[in-house]
Order: C-alpha cells, then sequence, then structure tokens
C-alpha cells in the first residue's frame, strides 16, 4: 500500500458471502453446544469446578451479556448431576442455653422425618401423660404422700396440743396464726381471772407459754420442711411416672436415629427436659392454648421441642446451584427474624431462616459481584464464611449495635460451598488491587473473550449459533443471507473486519427484532433484509441525540464548513459515547502561528479542559515540529491550538494527525480542503497511528455532508492502520461505490497534508532542505522567518542589557 | 320461722366460726337449701373465745407463713373477723344469686357450738376450725355425699334432705347404716331401702359400726363432699360440734 490509499467499497465493508453456507436456513442446523470462541473459560471452569480445595472459587470476568452465566449453567448442570446430594441441617432447642441453639446435620431427607417424628412426639405426650396422671395408680401413690404429710402434721399439732392441754395451756387458731392461752376447765381463762392470779402463778403460766412457744415455733419450721418433702415426693412421683410415658414414646425413636450420635444426644437432652417439665403436658394442650398476641398460636412451651428444618432436600437432588439475584448480607448468612409478643419482639430458635449460603452448601452459589459489593458487610460477611469455613448467623443491627432486643447466637454450621461471582473485569482488577483476601480465596479467573477470530470457520459455528437461539426463543429460522448480515454486524460491534463479538444479550436483541420484523413482513425465514432494517431501526431509536447534533451544524449554531479550502483550519473528528451507544461528529480545529520561542500552546490544556492523552498529543507533534524544522536553528514557532465550539473536556489523542495538519497549514499559508476530514494520531516522526470508533468518526462526517449534498470531493483520512476495523454503514459504502465519498488510508502525516492542502509535502534533500513549494519547504521557511526575526530583535536587545551591567559596575 | 316448705324443711343455717371457712362449706349449705327449698341463712360467729384470750396481757400469736411471733391485739383480731365476716357475706350472696335462694347473713359474737345449735334450723352446716389440729383439712372433697342413718328422725330427716341433695347435684350417694346382723341394722337397711324406693332415689348402703371414728375415717377414704349427721348421734359424739366439725373432712351437715 502507498503512503495514502484511496478505499475501495470492499475494503470499507468486508462481506460476509452467503454462498459460503450450505444451509438454505438456520432450521436446518444443528444446535450448537459449547460457547462459541471461550475454550479459555470453559477450560477454566472445568478446573475450578473440579478442584475440590480451599480457596478455588470462581470469578467470571466480562462484560453484561457475554453468556457468562449460560456457560457456568451448562457446566453445573453436568457437575452436580455427578455430585451427592448434602446432608440436611436443622436448628433444635438448646436446652441448657436457650440463646444458643444447636444445629443437626443428618443425611438427606432424614430431617424431615426427625422434624414429623418430633412433632409426633410431643402429640402422642399430650395424649399419654395426662392420661397416665388422671389414672387411678398415680392418684392412689399422690393421696398417700398427701395423707403421710397431713397425718405428721396432724399428730405432731395434736401432741403439742396434748402437751400444752396437760398444763392448762389450749393451742387456738387465729385468723392469722396460733396462739396459745391458759384455760381453766377447758375454758380459756378471763383477763379478770388471770389478773386475780398471784403473780408466782402469772409467771408459771408464762414460762409454760414461753415453753410451748418454742415448740410451736419449732412445729411451724418443720411444716415448711415437711411440706418441702412433701413436694419433692410428689415431684419425685411425677418424675417416675413421666419417666415412664416418655421413656416408652423415645425409646422408638432412639432405634430409629441409632446410626446418628448427635440426634441421639439430643433425644436425651429432651427427655430430661421433658421429665422435668411434665406437668406442661400434664393438662394437654389447654393450658397452652394460643393467646392474642402471642405469636403463631402454637403452645410457647412445646415450641422448644420442634426441629426447625432449614432447608428441605431429597436424596437425590444433588448438589444444589444456588443463584442469589439479592445478595444482602442476611440474605447470604441467613437471619432470626423476631415476632411480636404482647409488645415485644421474641424470637427462638424456630425463628432462624435459611441463607443463600445454608442453601448452596454442599453445593455451588452464584453470585453477581457488582450487587454483592454494593450490599452492606455483604462482601465481608462472605469472606468471612469462606475464611471459617462456618456459616454464623449475626444480625447487622447487632454488629453494629443498633438494634438492644435479645437475639439468638445459633451455632454455625460447617461451610462447603464452591462460590462463583460474575463480575466485569474492573471488579475484579479493583479486588485484586485493593482486597488482600480475594486472591486467597477466587484462585480461578475465568476470563471471558469478548471477541472471536473472524474464520471461516468460526462462520460457520457463529451460523449455527444463530440457529440454536432462533429454535430456543422460537425465532424464525435465518436465511444464509440474514446470517451473513449478522456476522457483519457482529464484526461491526467489535469494531473489526476480522473478529467477531460474542456478546451475546445483543445477539439475541437483534435477532429478536429482525424476527419480529420479518413476521411482520409475512416472511417465513428472516433475511438480510429483516437484519438491515433492525439496525437501522435500532439506530433510529438512539438518534435523538445525534440528529440534534447535526442540525446544530446544519442550521450554522455550531460552525463547519464541508467545502472550498481555509488555511490554519481543518475538521477534525469527535466521538461521543453515551451508554451503550456511540456517535461521531466533526470539529473543527484551528491553528495560529506566530513567532516565539517554541512553544505550541493548547487552548483546551490551558482552560483545563483537556485530558492527559490530549495534552500528550499536542507535545508529541510540538516534538515533530521542532525536530523536523529546527534541528540547527532556534525553534522560533508559538503557535496556538483551538478545538472550535467545544464547552466540555476533551480527552483522547485520535485528533492529535489534524492538530499537526492544520499547524503546517498555517505555517506553510497552505490552504486545506474543507471538503475532507481527518482522524488519528501521530507519533514524534510523523506516522499516524489507529484510533478507536473510525466507523462512526467517518460517518459522523459523512451524515453532514450528505445533508449538504455530497460532491465526490467529500472525504476522511484515516490512519492505514485503522483500515481492518472498517465495517462502514450501507449508505457509506454505497456512496464510496458511486464516488459521491472518498475514504484515504494514509500512513504518514505528509501523505495526509498532501491530499488535504493538494500541495506535495516535500521530502528533505541530502542537506535537509525541503523544496520550496512543498507544505514543508513553505513551513521551513516560515520557521526560518521566525527565528531570524527573533534573532534580529535578541541582538537588538543585547547591547541595552550590557549598558546596565555596566552602570551597576560603575555604580 | 319461716313456714316449712313442701318438703318439710324451711331453714338451712350455715355456721361458720374464723377462721377462713372452704369454699365448699358455702356450696354445700347453698345446694342444700336449694335442693329442700328452703332459706338460708348465714351465721358468721366472732369467737368469743379468741377476744378472751387477746385480751390477757402478753397474747401473741405465731404466723406459719414466717413463723414469727407478734402481739395478738384485741383490734387487729376484731378487723381480721370483720373481713373473714365479708369474704363470707360476699361467697354466700354469690352462690345463692345462682341458685335464686333466699338468704340472710348474720354476724354475732360467742361461741360457735352454742350458737349454731340454738338456731332455729331443720339442718346446719357447720364450718370451723377452732383448734390448730384443723391444720391438715384436705382441701378436694370430690367424692360422694355421705348421710348416716341410724333410724332416728333426724336421721331420716337427713336421708330426705342428702337424697334431695343428690339428685340436685348428681353426686353419688352413701348411706351409712348399722353393721351387722341385728334388728336395729336391719330395720335401718330397709327404711332407708323403702325411702330411696319412694322416693326413686339411688344410693350405695354401706353397713358400718358407726363409731365416729370409723365414720370420719371412712368419709376421708371416700373423699366425701358433705357428712350428713343426726344431731343426737353427733351429740354424743361430741358435746362441741364446733370440735366435730373441725375433725371432719368435709363440710358437716347436723340434721335435727
Amino acid at each position: 500500500m502507498n503512503a495514502a490509499t484511496r478505499l475501495s467499497p470492499e475494503q470499507l465493508h468486508p462481506r460476509c458471502d452467503p454462498a459460503q453456507f450450505a444451509f438454505a436456513t438456520t432450521a436446518d442446523l444443528d444446535d450448537l453446544t459449547e460457547t462459541l470462541g471461550q475454550d479459555r473459560a470453559r477450560a477454566a471452569i472445568d478446573f475450578g469446578l473440579g478442584i475440590a480445595r480451599d480457596g478455588y472459587n470462581l470469578y467470571v470476568l466480562g462484560p453484561p451479556g457475554a453468556g457468562k452465566q449460560t456457560l457456568l449453567r451448562q457446566k453445573l448442570s453436568q457437575q452436580t448431576a455427578a455430585t451427592s446430594t448434602p446432608p440436611d441441617w436443622c436448628y433444635v432447642h438448646h436446652f441448657g442455653a436457650p440463646h444458643e441453639p444447636r444445629v443437626l446435620r443428618l443425611p438427606p431427607g432424614r430431617g424431615t422425618q426427625l422434624r414429623d417424628d418430633m412433632r409426633r412426639l410431643v402429640d402422642d405426650l399430650l395424649a399419654a401423660i395426662p392420661a397416665a396422671f388422671d389414672s387411678d395408680e398415680y392418684r392412689a401413690h399422690r393421696e398417700q404422700i398427701e395423707a403421710e404429710f397431713g397425718e405428721r402434721q396432724q399428730k405432731a399439732f395434736s401432741e403439742l396440743a396434748e402437751t400444752a392441754g396437760t398444763q392448762e395451756i389450749a393451742l387456738l387458731r387465729t385468723p392469722t396464726g396460733f396462739t396459745l392461752a391458759p384455760v381453766r376447765k377447758g375454758e380459756v381463762i378471763s383477763p379478770e381471772d388471770f389478773a386475780a392470779l398471784s403473780e408466782e402463778e402469772r409467771k408459771k403460766i408464762s414460762d409454760t407459754i414461753e415453753a410451748l412457744q418454742g415448740r410451736l415455733e419449732q412445729l411451724m419450721r418443720d411444716g415448711l420442711k415437711w411440706r418441702k418433702e412433701q413436694r419433692e415426693r410428689i415431684r419425685q412421683l411425677n418424675r417416675e411416672v413421666g419417666q415412664y410415658a416418655v421413656g416408652s414414646l423415645m425409646g422408638d425413636l432412639r432405634e430409629r436415629y441409632a446410626e446418628l450420635p448427635d440426634v441421639i444426644a439430643y433425644f436425651e437432652a429432651v427427655e430430661r427436659d421433658l421429665v422435668e417439665n411434665i406437668d406442661d403436658f400434664r393438662h394437654g394442650g389447654e393450658a397452652q392454648a394460643a393467646i392474642p398476641g402471642l405469636g403463631d398460636g402454637q403452645a410457647p412451651k412445646f415450641r422448644r421441642y420442634e426441629v426447625n428444618l432449614l432447608l428441605e432436600r431429597a436424596a437425590a437432588d444433588g448438589a444444589p446451584v444456588v443463584f442469589e439475584d439479592h445478595p444482602t448480607y442476611q440474605n447470604l448468612v441467613g437471619r432470626v427474624e423476631h415476632m411480636p409478643q404482647l409488645g415485644a419482639l421474641v424470637t427462638d430458635f424456630t425463628l432462624i431462616k435459611a441463607g443463600a449460603l445454608h442453601r448452596a452448601n454442599g453445593g455451588y452459589l452464584l453470585l453477581d459481584a457488582r450487587k454483592l459489593l454494593m450490599q452492606p458487610y455483604a462482601w465481608e460477611g462472605l469472606k468471612r464464611a469462606l475464611i471459617t469455613r462456618k456459616i454464623r448467623i449475626d444480625s447487622l443491627g447487632q454488629i453494629y449495635s443498633l438494634v438492644s432486643t435479645i437475639s439468638l447466637e445459633p451455632e454455625p454450621i460447617p461451610l462447603d460451598v464452591k462460590i462463583v461471582l460474575f463480575g466485569e473485569r474492573i471488579w475484579y482488577y479493583l479486588l485484586s488491587a485493593y482486597d488482600p483476601d480475594f486472591g486467597e480465596l477466587f484462585r480461578v479467573a475465568v476470563d471471558f473473550e469478548d471477541e472471536i477470530p473472524r474464520t471461516a470457520d468460526n462462520q460457520q459455528l457463529f451460523a449455527r449459533l444463530v440457529a440454536t437461539i432462533a429454535r430456543r426463543n422460537a425465532l424464525l429460522p435465518f436465511d444464509r443471507g440474514g446470517v451473513a448480515r449478522v456476522i457483519e454486524q457482529r464484526a461491526r460491534d467489535v469494531e473489526d473486519s476480522e473478529r467477531l463479538s460474542t456478546h451475546m444479550q445483543r445477539l439475541v436483541d437483534l435477532l429478536t427484532e429482525a424476527d419480529f420484523l420479518a413476521r411482520r413482513a409475512g416472511a417465513a425465514a428472516v433475511g438480510a433484509e429483516h437484519v438491515g432494517a433492525a439496525l437501522t431501526a435500532q439506530r433510529e431509536r438512539a438518534g435523538r441525540l445525534p440528529a440534534r447534533v447535526r442540525q446544530s451544524i446544519l442550521r450554522g449554531t455550531v460552525l463547519i464548513d464541508s467545502s472550498g479550502e481555509k488555511v490554519g483550519q481543518i475538521n477534525g473528528l469527535s466521538v461521543y459515547a453515551l451508554g451503550d451507544q456511540a456517535f461521531a461528529k466533526p470539529t473543527r480545529i484551528t491553528a495560529n502561528v506566530r513567532v516565539g520561542d517554541g512553544e505550541v500552546m493548547d487552548v483546551q490544556r490551558e482552560v483545563q479542559l483537556g485530558g492527559p492523552i490530549h495534552s500528550k498529543g499536542v507535545l508529541i507533534l510540538a516534538s515533530f515540529l521542532a525536530t523536523r524544522f529546527s534541528s540547527n536553528r532556534p525553534h522560533s514557532l508559538r503557535a496556538s491550538l483551538v478545538f472550535e465550539q467545544t464547552y466540555g473536556e476533551v480527552e483522547g489523542d485520535s485528533a492529535s494527525a489534524a492538530e499537526l495538519a492544520v499547524l503546517l497549514s498555517s505555517l506553510a499559508r497552505a490552504p486545506i480542503r474543507q471538503a475532507m476530514a481527518i482522524t488519528g494520531s501521530v507519533n514524534q516522526y510523523g506516522e499516524m497511528q489507529a484510533i478507536g470508533a473510525v466507523n462512526e468518526k467517518i460517518e459522523g462526517f459523512f451524515d453532514i455532508c450528505k445533508e449538504r449534498g455530497l460532491t465526490g470531493e467529500h472525504a476522511v483520512l484515516i490512519p492505514e492502520s485503522n483500515v481492518k476495523n472498517l465495517m462502514l454503514r450501507e449508505d457509506v459504502v454505497q456512496a464510496v461505490s458511486e464516488n459521491k465519498f472518498q475514504v484515504h488510508a494514509v500512513r504518514t502525516i505528509d501523505a495526509a497534508m498532501a491530499l488535504l492542502t493538494g500541495l506535495p509535502a516535500g521530502e528533505p534533500d541530502g542537506l535537509g532542505e525541503f523544496p520550496a513549494d512543498s507544505v514543508n519547504g513553505r513551513a521551513a521557511a516560515q520557521l526560518r522567518a521566525f527565528a531570524t526575526i527573533r534573532q534580529t530583535y535578541a541582538a537588538a536587545a543585547l547591547p541595552r542589557k550590557l549598558t546596565r551591567g555596566a552602570k551597576k559596575r560603575n555604580a | 320461722m319461716t313456714a316449712a316448705g313442701p318438703s318439710g324443711f324451711s331453714r338451712v343455717v350455715l355456721a361458720v366460726g374464723a377462721p377462713m371457712p372452704r369454699p365448699a362449706a358455702v356450696t354445700a349449705a347453698v345446694d342444700l337449701a336449694a335442693a329442700v327449698g328452703a332459706a338460708l341463712e348465714g351465721l358468721f360467729v366472732e369467737s368469743a373465745e379468741l377476744l378472751r384470750v387477746s385480751a390477757l396481757p402478753e397474747a401473741h400469736e405465731t404466723s406459719p407463713l414466717t413463723g414469727a411471733r407478734r402481739r395478738l391485739a384485741m383490734d387487729d383480731l376484731e378487723r381480721a373477723f370483720r373481713i373473714e365476716a365479708a369474704h363470707l357475706e360476699r361467697l354466700l350472696a354469690a352462690q345463692a344469686a345462682q341458685t335464686s335462694v333466699a338468704w340472710s347473713f348474720t354476724i354475732t359474737r360467742g361461741e360457735l357450738s352454742t350458737l349454731a345449735l340454738a338456731c332455729d334450723a331443720e339442718l346446719i352446716v357447720v364450718e370451723a376450725t377452732r383448734r390448730a389440729t384443723a391444720l391438715a383439712r384436705p382441701v378436694r372433697v370430690e367424692g360422694p355425699l355421705m348421710a348416716l342413718f341410724d333410724g332416728t328422725a333426724s336421721a331420716r330427716r337427713g336421708l330426705a334432705a342428702t337424697t334431695r341433695l343428690a339428685r340436685r347435684t348428681g353426686r353419688a350417694f352413701i348411706v351409712l347404716v348399722p353393721a351387722g346382723n341385728t334388728s336395729t341394722s336391719r330395720s335401718a337397711r330397709s327404711a332407708v331401702e323403702a325411702w330411696l324406693a319412694a322416693e326413686d332415689g339411688e344410693a350405695i348402703l354401706v353397713p358400718l359400726h358407726l363409731g365416729r371414728a370409723e365414720v370420719l375415717a371412712t368419709a376421708r377414704a371416700r373423699r366425701c363432699a358433705l357428712l350428713m349427721l343426726p344431731e343426737p348421734l353427733a351429740s354424743t359424739w361430741s358435746p362441741d360440734v364446733a370440735l366435730l366439725a373441725d375433725a371432719t373432712p368435709c363440710p358437716l351437715v347436723i340434721a335435727r
């Protein structure tokens, strides 16, 4: 290729030839079972899912819609089918420390069984225990104990009363106790008679009463002791009766769970508690009836025998695959809920709820990295669970001391899970850089390709991918032309005629819209025209802002010339990226030159509206100018560069070729053709370098020119290295075919200047001098003139400086 | 005196000596009055004996709850009597209202036995806890009604009243008759059977040596809800009916 090449229509949009496909429509093709072009990701997934070691969790990198989840789910469905079902986990009451519920691990399916068995046990006890205590045998035993106590007490009182009687003292009951009083002939002595007694007799009575009083008080103390003994004996009797009723039922349970020692230990604790609290069952459920405001109405005392089965699993389920779409901290690690009870919030182990980690334990948990990182404490909570290999349920309220309600500290559950995080690359790199735990916990990076080579084989596979999506989404089949058009758009999506985008969501969107249009047109298959119409419709829907920008140019608000010639003025091309769309428009760049000390003033940078890469480009072109034209003399240029009518930050170096061209034009006084625009960056040697969004930039200038009327003079100059990125719109290609528009690939700034000015750029001779009529020659002459002027002024200023120095010395 | 109703009963007295009358005694008296169609008179007797004790110098009482000894003052005692009486009256009013029994209530001071037996009534329910031995009385009396029949007119009246009470309350009814095969025992049994047949009543006849100890032990063993005794026999057993009521494990009714 020459230093400047006018590109053919074929180079502007390398076609996908429908004739390469052997099928009539995609209905003839088999489904594509593998994800297209993701061999690296596939291998990483196989490794990450296969290795069963700590820290080998997966982070799946790639843009949204790249098909990451689809591939993961495919792999997981193969993986889980061969994996055993994880155990059941149950929370049960801890009888020794109710605020620390115990956890039980059971084989899959046995948790449900245990829960049902415990419910049945309570029901059975509610029937069996009242029956046991209502029996004649129990009543006889109890009455025997009560009678024994009564007789013992009565005998003691009788003996005291008898002893008192022999000493003419009566033991009497008062409304609030007992009293001892002297009697005569069976009657309490009257105060008068008592007063008539001698001092000695009164003292004797007083002494006697005092002595009896001591025995009475002892009797009272004994009474309390006997009552305690009586209560203990009744309690013991109750225990024995209860033990018998409970023991027979618990015995059956023990046999059923004999191979599970933890469950057997739990049964022993249950049995002890049942026997200790047998009275709860004696009156059946009546005393436990629901009280308004007491929550779910279940008898509170019996809740402690419940089994809180966190998850119900069947033995044939296999390893779980859980996708948590809302990964809050509590949705991950579970929560302890509360319920209102008489105005207060209370809780117990039955209100422990499983989180995603519980559900995925023994299997796989899929999480969106961005959502996870946005939830307070969720990332830390996940890391802590992975590091400790335990699921510990703490409420955020408790962690931050925001809630003072009494809560629980459930026993942690051992964790065995493989985490798969999905996210964009930026999250992966940020986490790698700033979180020291990340590398330890997520050792497997699954990096999805954004694009694949546009080889003949891959185009065939792509056709099968279209067939698969069409079938799965119940779309019309695509004919060969339709598939070819889709493939061309996939190249355009990645701005590379030699590669194809792997972005699945955008592909599905295009196929769906093309299907819609084809159906509306009554077509049996989706053709190229439907795909093209869909693309046009998509562009039109997103076209409000580009249209407004175009209008501002066409109405003369934004000054852009597309005809004529001007010195120091050129059409650069700026691209605007808004969300997922990008469009470009021409931007006028102007330059002024005068005598100076070699500085190129970038106005954008001076007012802090130039980004660093833009500034770098300006510095490079300044270096190029100085090197090319002033290697053996002072570089006596002062130039200013302006992006006219830009009011925001200018970034990027894709305009540096335009800036250099306009500076050369200004220096050489060489007018630039305003029917042309240029994009590309330059290096210090004047070589053109590739830039991004080349298609949008060409189309942005084309649209303006088209609106004003294409003359055949209109052209865009691009770096030669950008030719492979060309996948231009159909109307642009058509205009080029009809010689109404041109696209030139240039290798150097000199080639660009020749096209822009119509003058030869000029090659240096052996002495480094450029031909006088060339752009470079005129520029060099101007710089020499500037240098001469500068030297003249510098010489004139020197005597004055010397004179001032002599005066100082004389003084 | 109130005119006797069709059943021959005009008045039932509930004689209560402090402290702490059992609700079962009040229930028995109300049910009895309702069963025989008689008026009910509540008689609360403030113990003259205790008041006399409180007038003695250095009179003390010991609380079974705290074991503490404190001065037994007359003022405190009278206040306690008033509380007990008010409590009894409320209990009586509430239960009588449920059965539409005509009732009255009197507070008097004296000796319970004397005052109870001085009442002009066919049936006297005696509730007393004079002596400390009453401490061990069983609280629950859920068993049958029990009447002692010795052939006397009082016993017949007691049998008649208890039969009606059994019918009203649906409780089982036990009639204690003299044991043995003497003419007395045979005629007593025949009389009871004849009465029951005439009244279409049902009862279990239990032959027993009708001594105080045996009768009270049987009432205790059977967890009787009420014991009906003819007055002559009760007087034989104990001239002080309050002491007898003290020893009885259930409400005691004297039939006259």
